[in-house]
C-alpha cells in the first residue's frame, strides 16, 4: 500500500474533479473517490512525517485523513507543502522555547582548593563537646562521614555521649555501620577459610589478620573485645607468617604485639621484619617505640635520628618525637 | 429527628507497622489498652509497608475489637501506563500546599483541607494522574529544575514517585472506612497523617499518643539510608555537613507530616516529659501535650516475685525484639568483658527473631567470633513471667527507647536492672521526682554502645548482695507506686470520654506551630 498511496490518491483525486466538473449527478460517485483519495493520500502523507509527529498513530491519521477530506486538492496541495515539507525542515533558532538563565558571577579569585580537608578531628571533638546548638553538634558528626575510621571513632565516641537523641543516635548509626563492614568481611573469609587448599591459605589468614587489627587500629572495640580481636588477629598472622612469611606482614604482626603490651616480642618481630627485607627507616620508629616503652632513651635518639619520616605516623608517636627533638 | 448514626467503633486505632501483625513494644501496649478498657469497642486499622514484610497476626483480638483492616503502603494498584492530561489546576492547588509547607511556621488547615480533598479525587489528583498525567509530569520537572541541587534528574523522579505514592493509599482508607466516633494513632508518620486526613475530612476527634518519637526515628534511618545516593562536590572547601538534596527532601517529608498530625490531634500524649518536650519541640502546641505513663499488671507479676529462688543467679537477661534498635551486640560484648570477671555468668536474649532475620545473624555469628557459644543464648519467644524469676539482673542495651514496660516487668519481679541512658530508662531506674528518687536506684544506668560499662556495672550489681536487694526494693516500691496499669487504664479511659464528648466539628483553624 505505502508505494501505491500518493499515487492511488492523486488518481483518485483527479477523477473526483472531473466527475465535479463534467458529471455533477454523479456526486455520489466523486464523494466515494475523493474518500479514498483522502485515505490514500493521508497515508503517504503520515509516513513523510518526522518520527515524533507520527505517534498516536490513530489520531495523527485521522487529523490527516479530515484536513484531507474537508479541503479537496488545495488540501492535499497545502498539506504537503504547508505540514508534511514544514515539519521536516530545522526550525529556526527563534521558534524554541528558551529559558534564559544568568550566568551567576565569577568570583574575583579562584576558590581555594585543600589538598585534605580544613576541618580536623580535633575542631569536630570540640564542636561536639561544647557547641551549644544540637544542630551544630549534628553537623559535626555529619561530617565525618568522609574521614576515615580512625579519625572519626573519637568524634563518635565523644557524641554517643550526647545529651540530645539525635546526636548520639547518628553516632551509633555511622559507628556500627564501620564496625559492621569489617564484621562482614571477617564472617565471609572465615567462611571460605575452610574451603581453601592448605598451600593458599596464608594470603587469607594474612588479610583475616589485617581486617581484625582494623577493629583494634580504628578503636571500633574496647576493652576485652578489643583484647579479643587483637588476640585473633595475632593467631592469624602467626598462622600466616609460618606457612609464607614477608616483611609487611611480619611489621604488622609487631605492631599488633606492641598493641597487646608484648614489647619484647614486638622487638624480636620487628628484627625479623627487617631481616625480610623491610626498610630500616620504614622500621626506625617503632623501634624507637619499643625503646621508649624500656625506657632506653638514648636508643630512642638514634632511631629517631635514622627516622626520615615526620610525624605522620600517628600522634602519640609525634608527640614523643617533637618532646625528644626539643 | 436525625437519623441514628451507626459506628463500627467507637475508637479507631490508627497503627503503623506494629499491632497486631508484630510483636512486643507498641504492640504489647496497644493490646493491654484493648484488654484494659472492655467497655469500648475498637477498630484496628493496620498500615504496613509491603504485605511479604509481615506474617500472621501475633495477637488474638480481645472480643472488643469490632473491626479490623490491613493496609500496605507499597500495594498500590498497577494501573495500565497511558498518558492522560491531567487536572493542573488541581496541581497548581499541591503546588501552593507545598508553598505552604516550606514556611514551616505557618500551616493554615484550609489549604491543607483542599489540598487532602484533591487528593485520589476524580476531578482532583488521581492516583494514575498522578503516575501518568502531563500535569504531574509538568509539575515534578518544573520543581526539580526550580529546586533540586543534584545533577540526577532520575533519582528525583523516583524519590518523588516513591514519596508520595502512599498518600493515595491513604486517601483511598480514609474514603472507605466506617464510621468510628474517635480517632487514635499510636505515632505520627503515614497513621499519624491519616489521623489528620480524617480529622480534616470528617470532623472526627483525633487522640495521636507517641511512644518513641516518629519523626527522631526517621531521621536517622534517613541519614545512614544507602538507597539515597548523595552527590558530594569533593573539592569543596565546605564542612561536609550537610546531606544531599534527596535525602534531605525525606527528612522535610517525615517532619512535614508530622506537624500536619500534631497540627489536628488533640490530645498530643507522650509516655514521658522529655519525649513531650521534644513533641513542642517538633511542632506540638504546648497546650495540646500531656503525659501519660505506661503501667503494668502488678499481681501478675507478684506470683512470679513470689517464685523467685534465694540469692542471685549469674544470669543477664535482654528481653526484647533482636533488632538494631535494641542494640544486643553491645550486649553480647559486654558477656564478652564481664565473662572475664565473672566466668559462670550467662547471657540470656529472650524475644522474637523475626523482625529483622539479617541482624539476628549478625548477632548470633558475633557470639560464635568472640567465643561465647554455650554462654550467651538466644531463647526465642518466651513467656516473660517464665523467664524472669530465673534472672539476676535485666539489661536493656537500647540505643532508643520511651518508656520500657520491660523494665517495670522487671521491677515487678523483684529484678533489678541495668540499662543505657535513653528515653525515660534514667527516670525509671533513678527516679523522676523527689519523692521518687527518695525510693533509690534500682539498677544502674550506662552510656549507650558502652560493653565496658555495662559489664562493669552488671558485675557491681551482681557481686554485691546488698546493693542488688537495695536495688530490688527500689525497683519493686517504685512499680508499685507509679506504673499501675489501673493508674494507665484510669487516665485512657478518662481522655476516651472526654474527647468522645467533645464537639467533633473540625477545629476552625490551626497552625503548624
Amino acid at each position: 500500500m505505502r508505494p501505491l498511496a500518493p499515487w492511488l490518491g492523486i488518481g483518485a483525486e483527479a477523477l473526483t474533479l472531473l466527475l465535479v466538473l463534467f458529471a455533477p449527478t454523479f456526486w455520489w460517485l466523486a464523494l466515494l473517490l475523493h474518500s479514498i483519495a483522502s485515505y490514500a493520500l493521508a497515508v503517504a502523507f503520515w509516513h513523510q512525517l518526522p518520527r515524533r509527529y507520527k505517534l498516536p498513530v490513530t489520531r495523527s491519521l485521522w487529523f490527516l485523513i479530515a484536513l484531507l477530506w474537508m479541503l479537496p486538492v488545495v488540501g492535499a496541495l497545502g498539506l504537503y507543502a504547508g505540514l508534511v515539507a514544514g515539519l521536516r525542515s530545522p526550525r529556526s533558532r527563534l521558534e524554541r522555547s528558551i529559558r534564559t538563565i544568568t550566568l551567576a558571577e565569577l568570583p574575583f579569585s579562584p576558590p581555594v582548593i585543600y589538598a585534605s580537608p580544613p576541618y580536623s578531628q580535633g575542631a569536630l571533638r570540640q564542636i561536639v563537646r561544647y557547641a551549644e546548638r544540637p544542630l551544630k553538634r549534628l553537623k559535626a558528626v555529619m561530617a565525618t562521614r568522609y574521614m576515615s575510621a580512625h579519625e572519626a571513632v573519637p568524634v563518635w565516641s565523644l557524641a554517643l555521649r550526647d545529651r540530645v537523641d539525635d546526636v548520639r543516635l547518628l553516632a551509633y548509626a555511622m559507628m556500627d555501620s564501620a564496625e559492621k563492614k569489617l564484621n562482614e568481611r571477617i564472617t565471609e573469609l572465615t567462611e571460605d577459610l575452610q574451603e581453601v587448599p592448605a598451600r593458599q591459605r596464608a594470603p587469607y589468614l594474612k588479610t583475616l589478620a589485617a581486617l581484625c587489627w582494623e577493629l583494634v587500629y580504628h578503636n571500633l572495640v574496647q576493652g576485652a573485645v578489643r583484647a579479643h580481636w587483637l588476640h585473633t588477629a595475632r593467631r592469624y598472622m602467626s598462622q600466616g607468617l609460618e606457612l609464607a612469611p614477608d616483611g609487611s606482614s611480619q611489621l604488622l604482626y609487631a605492631r599488633m604485639l606492641l598493641a597487646a603490651d608484648e614489647v619484647m616480642a614486638a622487638e624480636a618481630a620487628l628484627y625479623e621484619a627487617g631481616e625480610l627485607g623491610v626498610a630500616n627507616d620504614v622500621l626506625a620508629p617503632f623501634f624507637a617505640e619499643v625503646a621508649f616503652r624500656q625506657r632506653r632513651f638514648n636508643a630512642v635518639r638514634e632511631y629517631l635520628a635514622e627516622s626520615q619520616r615526620s610525624g605522620e605516623l600517628g600522634r602519640d608517636f609525634a608527640q614523643v618525637k617533637a618532646w625528644w627533638k626539643r | 429527628m436525625s437519623k441514628k448514626e451507626t459506628y463500627v467503633a467507637d475508637i479507631a486505632l490508627l497503627l503503623e507497622g506494629t499491632y497486631p501483625y508484630v510483636r512486643g513494644g507498641v504492640s504489647s501496649w496497644v493490646h493491654q489498652i484493648i484488654s484494659g478498657l472492655p467497655e469500648l469497642k475498637f477498630a484496628v486499622i493496620f498500615i504496613g509497608g509491603e504485605p511479604e514484610m509481615y506474617d500472621k497476626a501475633q495477637y488474638q483480638f480481645p472480643p472488643n475489637v469490632t473491626h479490623f483492616e490491613t493496609h500496605f503502603l507499597l500495594d498500590s494498584k498497577r494501573y495500565p501506563t497511558k498518558s492522560r492530561r491531567g487536572n493542573k489546576k488541581a496541581f497548581d492547588e499541591i503546588g501552593e500546599l507545598h508553598e505552604q509547607m516550606r514556611d514551616q511556621n505557618a500551616m493554615p488547615v484550609e489549604t491543607m483541607m483542599r489540598a487532602f480533598k484533591q487528593l485520589g479525587a476524580k476531578n482532583g489528583v488521581s492516583h494514575e494522574d498522578f503516575l501518568y498525567s502531563e500535569a504531574s509530569w509538568d509539575y515534578i520537572t518544573e520543581q526539580y529544575r526550580s529546586r533540586c541541587t543534584e545533577p540526577s534528574f532520575v533519582d528525583y523522579f523516583w524519590a518523588i514517585r516513591t514519596m508520595h505514592a502512599p498518600l493515595f493509599v491513604l486517601t483511598e482508607i480514609a474514603k472507605t472506612l466506617p464510621k468510628v466516633k474517635a480517632l487514635h494513632a499510636i505515632s505520627t508518620g503515614y497513621a499519624g497523617l491519616l489521623g489528620a486526613m480524617l480529622r480534616l475530612q470528617r470532623g472526627t476527634p483525633f487522640i495521636l499518643t507517641e511512644h518513641g518519637i516518629y519523626t527522631k526515628e526517621r531521621k536517622i534511618d534517613l541519614a545512614q539510608a544507602t538507597w539515597i545516593r548523595d552527590y558530594n562536590d569533593d573539592v569543596s572547601n565546605t564542612l561536609h555537613d550537610e546531606m544531599g538534596y534527596i535525602r534531605g527532601l525525606w527528612i522535610k517529608f517525615f517532619e512535614q507530616i508530622g506537624r500536619m498530625a500534631y497540627a489536628q490531634a488533640a490530645p498530643i500524649v507522650s509516655l514521658y516529659e522529655g519525649n513531650r518536650l521534644r513533641q513542642i519541640a517538633d511542632g506540638a502546641p504546648a497546650e495540646k501535650t500531656k503525659v501519660i505513663t505506661n503501667g503494668i499488671n502488678l499481681p501478675r507479676y507478684e506470683k512470679v516475685l513470689q517464685v523467685r529462688k534465694e540469692g542471685i543467679p549469674p544470669v543477664l537477661g535482654l528481653v526484647g525484639r533482636v533488632v538494631p534498635i535494641k542494640d544486643i551486640k553491645t550486649f553480647i560484648r559486654a558477656m564478652r568483658a564481664l565473662l572475664d570477671k565473672l566466668p559462670e555468668a550467662e547471657g540470656w536474649i529472650v524475644g522474637p527473631e523475626d523482625e529483622d532475620e539479617d541482624y539476628v545473624e549478625e548477632c548470633k555469628e558475633l557470639v560464635r567470633s568472640l567465643g561465647l557459644e554455650g554462654k550467651v543464648k538466644f531463647l526465642g519467644f518466651q513467656n516473660v513471667a517464665d523467664i524472669l524469676p530465673q534472672l539476676g539482673l535485666m539489661v536493656l542495651t537500647s540505643i532508643s527507647e520511651a518508656l520500657p514496660l520491660v523494665l517495670l516487668e522487671a521491677f515487678a519481679s523483684g529484678l533489678p536492672c541495668v540499662a543505657t541512658d535513653v528515653g525515660s530508662c534514667r527516670e525509671l531506674i533513678e527516679g523522676s521526682g523527689e519523692d521518687d528518687r527518695a525510693l533509690g536506684a534500682a539498677g544502674r544506668v550506662v552510656a549507650i554502645a558502652d560493653p565496658e560499662a555495662t559489664a562493669d556495672a552488671a558485675y557491681a550489681l551482681l557481686s554485691d548482695g546488698a546493693e542488688w536487694r537495695a536495688a530490688q526494693q527500689a525497683g519493686l516500691q517504685r512499680v508499685k507506686r507509679y506504673y499501675d496499669d489501673q493508674m494507665m487504664f484510669a487516665a485512657y479511659r478518662q481522655l476516651y470520654v472526654d474527647t468522645l464528648q467533645t464537639d467533633s466539628a473540625p477545629e476552625a483553624a490551626s497552625g503548624g506551630r
